[in-house]
């Protein structure tokens, strides 16, 4: 299911703050439209791309449960925002701000998804990355893919309800 | 539906042929134009439709074309974000997650305009329902107030019916117990009554009593009086047989003398002789008559000494009979002095049973004021259960009244 990822190199890329990078995937969640900012900043071309699971940018840094509740969310025809770090071509990282939406016909079926991702502030990442890392080290503990998703996943949603937030108002409160 | 077309630019090759190769790379070009421009065509006509999902894919290079397609599709990604970003805002909004505000970075001009006024529109709405949640909380609150004064009502309406409840089965049990207690005080007085009398007849046997007693009183003084009298005759028979005594020692002398002289007289008439005869016969009689007295006299000592010792004796026993009658006098005397008391005694039984008469009559006419009071609040608590229900009944009332102002407001 995973592409051959890169070797993370450490190195961050950025983009400027009045820039959205823009993908639209089918239903499965390959890649159908990616706009230029999206191919400069991950290094692709657009042939590259096109028809590519939307996950080669999947950065191994980002906890799984992350994704799991994207899906879910997305899925069940709502829209979710995220922070997420992602991985260039080159495995450079990036971070961005995601929103992520389906996209419906007019009898309101799902007929893909749509992704506009903004440059976060560097004080959100600052409070996001101890967040993601508490779920990485969570999932770590586990060898089964399913438990540690299902683990980091309550550790998740323990740490919501201890500040009494949902997900969505967490996101835009970070 | 969104298939990706290439737009393929061609490098051209020989100098000859150049011409030919510059005609047909034009053709080749004019025809990627038009194949473009449809694209470009359907495109901005699925837009003009309200689908923003088509894109021009396949654009290489850095030609106007490719530049004009980049251009579009970013027209097409700016609105696309617009109309998905302020429809989940204002839906957001809706749903009272005033949070959700547009995010402004990438959009630009008119975009950025009308999504800083979506999120002022925002700001306000979440301000009012803010304001109309306290104004909720607090009519909610009024409601719980209003509904706990009617509930207290309510059960300031139970209690003030328990109350009376229990006050009116006081009041009954009271009006029994009065009626219970006026018999019984009919039968205390019947019982009293009956005392009295019976104390007065316990009056009348001592006055009784009383008059015996001093009639034994007086018949003993009367006894004792015949007792000292009785003294006195044994005293002047003693007397009397002491006089007697004497007279008949005299008698006995002179008998004894007679006697004598009889026996001269008789010696002398013997010496007489015959002249003497009728003197001998009378000596002889004086002699025999002075024997009959000397025996006489002899009968007489004996009587009078048997009346003596007979006179002795009744003196002792009325020596007897007088202290046996003072005894008498002694009880007789106690006797009145225990009459005394019980006279006395009786008279306070009867002051008492009187006082406890009276008593008796006072309590009969508490009881029966009692029981009237009994029957006034009988009656008067009748009222108040009445008024106890209609209390509950509109505690009900309000209660309903503020479910429903409640239901209301929460349906809003």
């Amino acid at each position: 299911m995973h592409a051959i990822a890169a070797t993370p190199t450490g190195v961050e890329r950025t983009f400027h703050e009045d820039e959205i990078i823009v993908t639209k995937t089918d239903v499965k969640g390959r890649i159908t439209y990616a706009n230029p900012v999206f191919l400069r900043v991950a290094g692709y071309t657009e042939k590259e791309v096109l028809g590519r699971p939307h996950n080669i940018i999947r950065h191994p840094d980002m906890p799984r449960c992350v994704f799991k509740l994207l899906w879910d969310t997305i899925e069940a025809k709502r829209e979710i925002f995220a922070y997420v770090l992602n991985l260039a071509k080159n495995g450079d990282h990036y971070w961005v701000f995601a929103h992520v939406t389906p996209t419906f016909d007019a009898q309101r079926n799902i007929v893909g998804y749509h992704s506009n991702r903004r440059l976060p502030t560097p004080e959100s990442v600052a409070a996001i990355k101890p967040v993601y890392r508490m779920l990485l080290e969570e999932e770590s503990r586990y060898s089964n893919k399913q438990d540690a998703m299902k683990a980091s996943t309550a550790l998740l949603l323990k740490t919501l309800a201890a500040k009494g937030l949902e997900y969505d108002e967490f996101a835009f409160a970070v | 539906m969104s298939s990706p077309s290439a737009l393929i630019v061609d490098n051209a090759h020989g100098p000859e042929e150049a011409a030919v190769d510059e005609q047909n790379a034009l053709r080749a070009e004019l025809a990627g134009h038009r194949q473009w421009m449809q694209r470009a065509l359907y495109v901005l006509e699925q837009a003009a439709q309200g689908n923003l999902e088509e894109r021009l894919l396949g654009c290489e290079g850095d030609s106007d074309l490719v530049r004009l397609s980049h251009a579009l599709n970013q027209t097409l990604d700016l609105t696309d974000a617009f109309v998905r970003e302020s429809g989940a805002a204002l839906d957001a909004a809706a749903h009272k997650k005033f949070y959700r505000k547009v995010l402004l970075r990438g959009l630009l001009g008119s975009f950025r305009h009308a999504a800083t006024l979506i999120n002022s529109a925002t700001d306000k709405m979440s301000v009012q329902s803010a304001a109309l949640a306290a104004s909720e909380a607090e009519q909610k609150q009024l409601a719980g107030i209003v509904a706990e004064v009617a509930s207290s009502v309510a059960s300031a309406a139970a209690t003030v019916e328990a109350t009376a409840q229990s006050l009116k089965q006081s009041a009954d049990s009271t009006a029994d117990q009065a009626s219970s207690v006026a018999t019984a005080s009919e039968v205390t007085s019947e019982i009293v009554q009956t005392v009295a009398a019976a104390t007065e007849e316990l009056s009348a046997t001592a006055a009784e009593i009383e008059r015996l007693a001093r009639r034994s009183a007086q018949i003993a003084e009367g006894a004792v009086l015949g007792v000292e009298r009785t003294n006195a005759t044994v005293g002047e028979l003693a007397t009397a047989q002491t006089k007697i005594g004497s007279v008949v020692k005299t008698i006995s002398e002179v008998a004894g003398q007679t006697n004598l002289l009889a026996l001269n007289a008789t010696i002398e008439a013997a010496r007489a002789g015959q002249a003497g005869k009728g003197f001998a016969v009378v000596a002889a009689e004086v002699k025999s008559l002075a024997q009959q007295t000397a025996s006489a006299t002899e009968s007489i000592h004996s009587e009078v000494s048997a009346v003596q010792s007979a006179a002795v004796a009744s003196g002792t026993a009325i020596v007897e009979i007088g202290k046996t009658i003072r005894g008498m006098d002694e009880v007789s005397k106690s006797i009145l002095l225990a009459i005394d008391e019980q006279r006395v005694a009786t008279r306070q039984i009867g002051e008492n049973i009187q006082q406890a008469a009276t008593a008796t009559r006072d309590v009969s006419r508490n009881i029966m004021g009692l029981n009237t009071a009994a029957q006034q609040t009988s009656g008067a608590v009748d009222g108040l259960l009445r008024a106890a229900g209609e209390l509950s009944g509109l505690g009900e009332t309000l209660k309903a009244s503020v479910q429903q102002l409640l239901q209301k407001s929460r349906v809003s």
